[in-house]
């Protein structure tokens, strides 16, 4: 009776203790790699950042490289050694930038990284030559009832170019005013990007054939990408919100401005896979994206662009 | 006739909450499969070189999936997906078979197929207390024709199987046909040693849509072509050599390389839960290969039997739209896969066997770091390392699959059949083989990250089996 007791329980026990185990999964550890930040543009100085990727579960601020050689190159010829300059108040991040800052269209343009650590990364890219052709902007279309969210038209003309990118970005500023003895004297704040809002963006978007890319990131819209290809067969034209464009100091008012950038192929795969990831990563079944980077032995993009037209859009008192 | 019914079910739910209740997540998820199978087989002798087979069959395949993986903090963040799926087939065959002299057989036939689509997917979000729900409920039906002709042709050593399958494929006004020539060639060198291969061109109406996220559920889908979905094509050569020194030994090698066109992949970013947009522009279309070459050697007589077996193989899939073009390996790629079975007869009543198997892990796409992204934008939510960092699609493995199973057999024979008993213990070393990550969303100081578990099914199993036997038939 005991012993038949004794294989009951061994029985019982083996079944309770169910089919399924469970353990922690340990993600691999891949070495930490650097990751470049860098564009540039014609009549702009070069501005590059420099980071470290960070463990799975480290969800502390991005790590600054405040240390590393940067060298500047124009079809290979030496420019010259970036500058670095330390983050500023509530930046975690420094700037290395370059004090030339003619960058011209067709010219190849590359850098050489040497990190503390000896590793050597580098990167090159062109600014591209085709503009963009803009049929029209119209802004604002409509305002709310209240007044605070703007919303915007741009129609880009056909164009029979090869595969060109684009990339619309909406800019804001504060500009400080006070009435002296009868005139006005303006303070301009510089300008910031401003998060817009897609008139419809449905839950979880994905860019399609048919419909306009667009740019995000950290959780906010920075602007509209798109290529002329997929813009020629569908539509030409795009239309966009910015949300609370109202000033919310006294004796200020807000300028808003739109850029319109031609950017480079690795530009666009960069920015714009990057905005899917953002704008997918909360939902759950979601396929991985595997971020584009032009960085050898590093992370990152360095890429050229020219921003073609800058319109204000409207200026609110 | 014949008549099959079966179902499996599988469950799993996982509460968390920290102490001081100010968050807490469920992962809840559960599964179902059934099958049903009717077949009626008529074979008539029409002449003493005919021989045909007719055949009506029904069967219902369905699956059920439903995914819970919430966590509340601050505001509830609820997401619920349930998957229904059910394939239904009818089918009626005629096989034909002509011997037309000692050395040439024909095989021909006919068969047409109505297959009936039922794919049912509910979504629901409910994230900052607005909820989200999602349905569709879309039912397809498709008809399948197929005419077959094969000539197995034996001429001095050579042994020769040429044929061609033609096939209409009807689905939602679009129709697709398809010519699949196949020919597999045999040459005997000796009575000891036997080389061939083979080509065929194939096609395939239903295409696997693998979901290759580690979210946790098995959510496989069988798409449908449609107008801007072909079906996939594919190209095989094989090539093979056969050694057979003695009665009881054999060796084989035998190379094969594939080329799959047409494949279909969800893009970057799609995810199936995604009912709003039209199923085709969540996927994109590629390529794929397969290659590998496998050994088997054999003994087929004495008291211990058995074979052992290796192959060495490799499949990839390329997608312009996905991991920067650059080929990746597929979901279901084994590099090593090893097979050890042994069987030993003590007597005519005990007899005893072994089987180890080994598989390279499964591929998987899992992050290893995080980093930030885009600067020089005057925003400082680019300050912040948001993005997961993968290197590429499929970049890790799961651990390698390894398991071992032994059985012992003790049969008393009766004068009418015999009874028959079975000791077996499955996966004796108790091997922790994963068969999916799941990843749960928790709160450790303050912030939300993500946390992954591996999940095994069976683990030592033993169980015993008894059996009655009617004059050598299983009852």
């Amino acid at each position: 009776m005991e012993k038949k007791s004794k294989i009951l329980i061994c029985i019982f026990l083996l079944f309770a203790g169910g089919c399924e185990k469970q353990r922690f999964l340990n993600v691999p550890f891949t070495d930490l790699q650097y990751v470049v930040n860098g564009l540039f543009a014609p009549g702009e100085a070069c501005r590059i950042e420099i980071s470290r990727s960070q463990y799975l579960n480290d969800t502390s601020e991005v790590k600054n490289v405040g240390n590393a050689t940067i060298s500047l190159f124009e079809d290979g010829r030496l420019l010259e050694s970036l500058s670095y300059s330390a983050p500023n108040f509530g930046q975690n991040l420094g700037t290395y930038q370059s004090s030339f800052s003619n960058f011209q269209k067709g010219k190849e343009y590359s850098i050489t990284i040497e990190a503390e650590d000896n590793t050597l990364m580098m990167a090159s890219d062109f600014i591209p030559t085709d503009k963009v052709n803009v049929q029209s902007f119209v802004a604002p279309v409509t305002a709310d009832t209240s007044e605070k969210d703007l919303n915007f038209e741009l129609t880009i003309r056909e164009s029979s170019a090869s595969k060109q990118y684009f990339h619309f970005l909406l800019q804001e500023r504060w500009v400080e005013y006070t009435i002296s003895q009868g005139d006005t004297i303006f303070a301009y704040n510089p300008w910031f990007s401003k998060s817009i809002a897609p008139i419809q963006d449905p839950e979880g978007f994905i860019p399609t054939a048919s419909e306009p890319f667009r740019l995000s990131a950290g959780g906010r819209l920075q602007g509209i990408m798109l290529d002329n290809e997929n813009f020629r067969a569908f539509t030409r034209s795009v239309s966009f919100t910015a949300r609370n464009s109202v000033p919310i100091l006294s004796n200020t008012f807000l300028e808003s401005r739109v850029l319109l950038r031609s950017v480079s192929a690795s530009y666009f795969d960069y920015y714009f896979s990057s905005s899917q990831y953002f704008r997918t990563k909360s939902i759950p079944l979601t396929e991985p994206i595997i971020i584009s980077s032009n960085i050898t032995n590093a992370l990152g993009n360095f890429s050229g662009y020219y921003t073609d037209t800058s319109k204000i859009a409207r200026t609110f008192y | 006739m014949s008549a099959y019914n079966g179902s499996d079910r599988y469950t799993k739910q996982e509460v968390s909450r920290d102490s001081t209740l100010l968050w807490r997540s469920l992962y809840d998820n559960q599964l179902r499969f059934s099958n049903q199978i009717v077949a009626g087989r008529w074979q008539s002798i029409l002449s003493d070189k005919l021989i045909s087979n007719v055949t009506v069959a029904y069967s219902r395949y369905q699956t059920n999936t439903f995914l819970e993986n919430s966590i509340v903090y601050n505001t509830p963040d609820v997401f619920q997906y349930n998957q229904q799926a059910e394939i239904t087939d009818k089918i009626v065959k005629a096989d034909l078979t002509y011997f037309m002299n000692k050395n040439n057989t024909v095989r021909f036939g006919l068969e047409a197929t109505n297959h009936l689509f039922t794919p049912e997917n509910t979504f629901r979000r409910i994230a900052r207390f607005v909820d989200s729900t999602q349905g569709n409920i879309e039912k397809t039906s498709a008809n399948e024709f197929n005419a077959y002709v094969e000539d197995e042709w034996r001429w001095n050593n050579f042994n020769i199987n040429a044929g061609l399958r033609t096939t209409l494929y009807r689905v939602n006004g679009v129709t697709y046909s398809s010519f699949q020539p196949r020919f597999n060639a045999e040459y005997k060198v000796n009575p000891r040693l036997n080389i061939g291969g083979s080509y065929s061109q194939m096609a395939q109406f239903l295409h696997l849509l693998t979901n290759s996220n580690i979210g946790g559920a098995p959510t496989d889908l069988w798409i449908l072509p449609t107008e801007n979905i072909k079906p996939q094509r594919n190209r095989q050569f094989t090539a093979r050599v056969n050694f057979g020194p003695s009665k009881q030994w054999n060796f084989s090698v035998e190379g094969y390389h594939k080329k799959l066109s047409q494949l279909i992949a969800y893009k970057e970013g799609a995810s199936l839960t995604q009912n709003a947009i039209d199923a085709s522009e969540k996927i994109t279309t590629g390529s794929g290969q397969s290659q590998g070459i496998e050994f088997l050697a054999r003994k087929k007589k004495g008291k211990t039997t058995g074979w052992i077996g290796y192959t060495l193989s490799k499949s990839t899939r390329q997608f312009e739209a996905i991991n920067n073009g650059i080929a990746f390996p597929y979901i279901y790629d084994s590099r090593h896969d090893a097979s050890l079975v042994l069987l030993h007869t003590f007597s005519k009543r005990l007899s005893v066997s072994t089987s180890w198997v080994y598989s390279s892990g499964t591929p998987i796409s899992i992050p290893t770091g995080r980093y930030a992204v885009g600067v020089n934008q005057g925003n400082p939510q680019f300050n912040k390392p948001q993005n997961l960092y993968y290197g590429a699609r499929n970049n890790s493995r799961l651990q390698d699959y390894h398991r071992w199973d032994f059985n012992l057999n003790y049969v008393i024979p009766t004068r009418w059949g015999q009874h028959s008993f079975h000791v077996n213990i499955y996966n004796i070393y108790n091997r922790f083989n994963t068969v999916y990550i799941s990843r749960q969303l928790k709160v450790f100081e303050n912030k939300l990250f993500e946390e992954y578990k591996e999940n095994a099914l069976f683990p030592i199993i033993p169980s015993i089996s008894y059996k009655i036997l009617l004059n050598g038939k299983e009852k």
